[in-house]
């Protein structure tokens, strides 16, 4: 791979020497620079109230490098957590057979398995999951307005949107993920989204019967 | 009172003294340029990984439009500075992503490196701020790799730069940027070693034993079925452990010399182990990249140069730094 010639091209020279106040001055800028680190990376899970302060002074040296992403990162690579299953969005289209899901290995929309552009989508589908759950549905509407002004043409003016879980399999016994029938599916987010006569896309969230118009213990 | 002040001066000279010494001492700019290759096409696959949703994310109807992006920030004011941001339209997003192949490639192959490795980081940025919302943990380190690069004279050897250097010109073949740059990705790479590893340890599933499991019970994301598992449950548990013992050792024992090799093999395995299981590959091949800025150079020198004819020239540059003394003499001889 290497040429010789690399190493003798040239004439090689003495490296040059750092004066002490220039020494002293980058040591200071490698102090904060490690400091910030020390911070924002041990304080992107769990911080406390002074290191969020302190966290948030940093911000505008940290994050336009990119050292606090300000999105929890999950170094730790599992806290056993439903929101760390599986998750996809499913796109439906009313009156068509035709599912489109991502992440999907198989359907070539997201790549294979084990690749950057999947893994992206597996992020993506989880913080809309982690979205769901906080019943965050003002964000997850401008979510599914983009994917809206993005899928649906006048062809297709409608579809469903939805977020779903795949059940993990189990350690004890079997369970139903196990066999990767539809019970190992549960849906955590719907919303039906369509174009409307303005041009516009239209999003309304779907909820079960029970949580629309709740029956107080008293009502018949 | 004199003891105490003898006491602090010589506290004051040896903590200075190892400060200067790990930071500036002069050493060999060999490894950070097999760094740079690597990193250099680590950074390339990951930019051109975008291009087949570069419009179906970031076009003007785009899934990522900036309400998307900015309403998972914990904090939205920021600075997320982007050149993607500048214009959504397919065309100028397609002239965009194509020139920052180009700076990518140039960076790899060491043509003009010091304004390619910075131009190189504006990219890899402005990608990383624009896509924040499907960014994972192999970002952070990807930045970090790229962000360190430029400080280090990554074009002396093994580049495009090396080919195209007139004989006449002087080489440093050991510069204390190599060291510092070097350094850098040590450390940072050691803090988030310490964030994986307490993070982790802040939930019960790794204390249980049973986080490995977990990890590979995500059917559509893992490379290889590990439900055999099941049936050998305290072999699960000990690999759980191992991956701990395997980080906080990584965190203590990489800095010590004789432990060095043992720590850096085994978290390689390590990383090799969890691409399987997570299926995330980028992620381990870019705390791989990062786990070689501890090999010396003198290993890539002796794996990846061939031996010159007649010998090489003595490095006129004198350090301290074992690694020189080894060169020269292997040099001489």
């Amino acid at each position: 791979m290497a040429d010789s010639s690399d190493a003798v091209r040239g004439q090689q020279a003495a490296p040059k020497g750092l004066s002490d106040g220039a020494r002293g001055f980058i040591s200071l800028l490698i102090f904060l620079h490690v400091f910030c680190l020390v911070v924002v990376l041990l304080g992107n899970q769990y911080a406390s109230g002074l290191q969020m302060r302190v966290i948030r002074v940093l911000g505008p040296y940290t994050r336009l490098l990119y050292l606090d992403p300000q999105v929890i990162l999950g170094f730790h690579l599992t806290h056993a957590m439903e929101i760390e299953d599986d998750h996809f969005v499913d796109v439906e289209f009313p009156g068509s057979d035709s599912i489109q899901r991502y992440p999907s290995p198989d359907s070539g929309l997201t790549g294979w398995r084990g690749g950057i552009r999947y893994h992206r989508w597996k992020m993506l589908t989880r913080r809309l999951a982690m979205m769901a759950e906080s019943e965050n549905d003002q964000y997850l509407a401008q979510v599914c307005q983009a994917v809206g002004r993005n899928i649906l043409n006048d062809d297709q003016d409608r579809m469903v949107f939805k977020v779903v879980r795949r059940m993990p399999i189990q350690l004890q016994g079997t369970s139903v993920a196990d066999e990767g029938g539809s019970e190992a599916f549960e849906t955590v987010y719907e919303a039906d989204v369509w174009l409307t006569d303005q041009g516009g896309v239209a999003v309304h969230k779907k909820v079960d019967a029970g949580e629309a118009a709740p029956l107080d213990a008293g009502s018949r | 009172m004199n003891s105490t002040r003898d006491y602090f001066r010589g506290l004051n000279e040896y903590v200075g003294g190892s400060w200067n010494r790990f930071w500036f001492e002069p050493s060999d700019a060999f490894g950070v340029c097999v760094l740079r290759i690597a990193v250099g096409l680590m950074a390339l696959i990951w930019q051109l990984s975008f291009t087949p949703d570069l419009v179906n994310w970031f076009g003007n109807t785009g899934w990522l439009v900036e309400p998307v992006v900015g309403g998972v920030l914990l904090d939205p004011t920021g600075y997320r500075l982007s050149f993607l941001n500048f214009d959504d339209h397919p065309t100028v997003l397609w002239v965009l992503h194509v020139l920052a192949s180009l700076v990518l490639l140039a960076f790899t192959i060491g043509f003009k490196a010091r304004w390619t490795s910075i131009l190189s980081l504006i990219v890899v940025l402005a990608y990383a701020h624009r896509a924040l919302i499907v960014a994972g943990p192999a970002e952070p380190v990807l930045t970090m790799l790229v962000l360190y690069m430029c400080l280090a004279p990554s074009g002396t050897f093994l580049s495009v730069d090396a080919k195209m250097r007139p004989a006449t010109r002087e080489v440093v073949t050991f510069s204390w940027w190599a060291t510092l740059s070097r350094r850098l990705i040590q450390v940072h790479l050691v803090i988030i070693y310490i964030a994986m590893g307490t993070t982790a340890l802040a939930s019960e599933t790794w204390w249980y034993g049973e986080a490995l499991w977990w990890i590979s019970a995500q059917p559509e994301g893992r490379l290889v079925d590990l439900s055999f598992l099941r049936g050998f449950v305290p072999l699960l548990h000990a690999a759980t452990h191992l991956v701990l013992i395997c980080t906080f050792a990584f965190i203590i024992f990489i800095w010590n010399d004789w432990l060095r090799p043992i720590v850096l093999s085994a978290s390689i395995l390590m990383w090799v182990f969890l691409a399987l299981i997570t299926g995330n590959l980028a992620l381990s091949a870019v705390m791989i990249i990062a786990n070689l800025s501890f090999v010396p150079s003198a290993f890539w020198r002796s794996r990846l140069q061939r031996p010159e004819k007649g010998g090489g020239r003595e490095a006129e540059g004198r350090s301290r730094n074992p690694e020189l003394e080894k060169i020269t003499v292997s040099n001489a001889v």
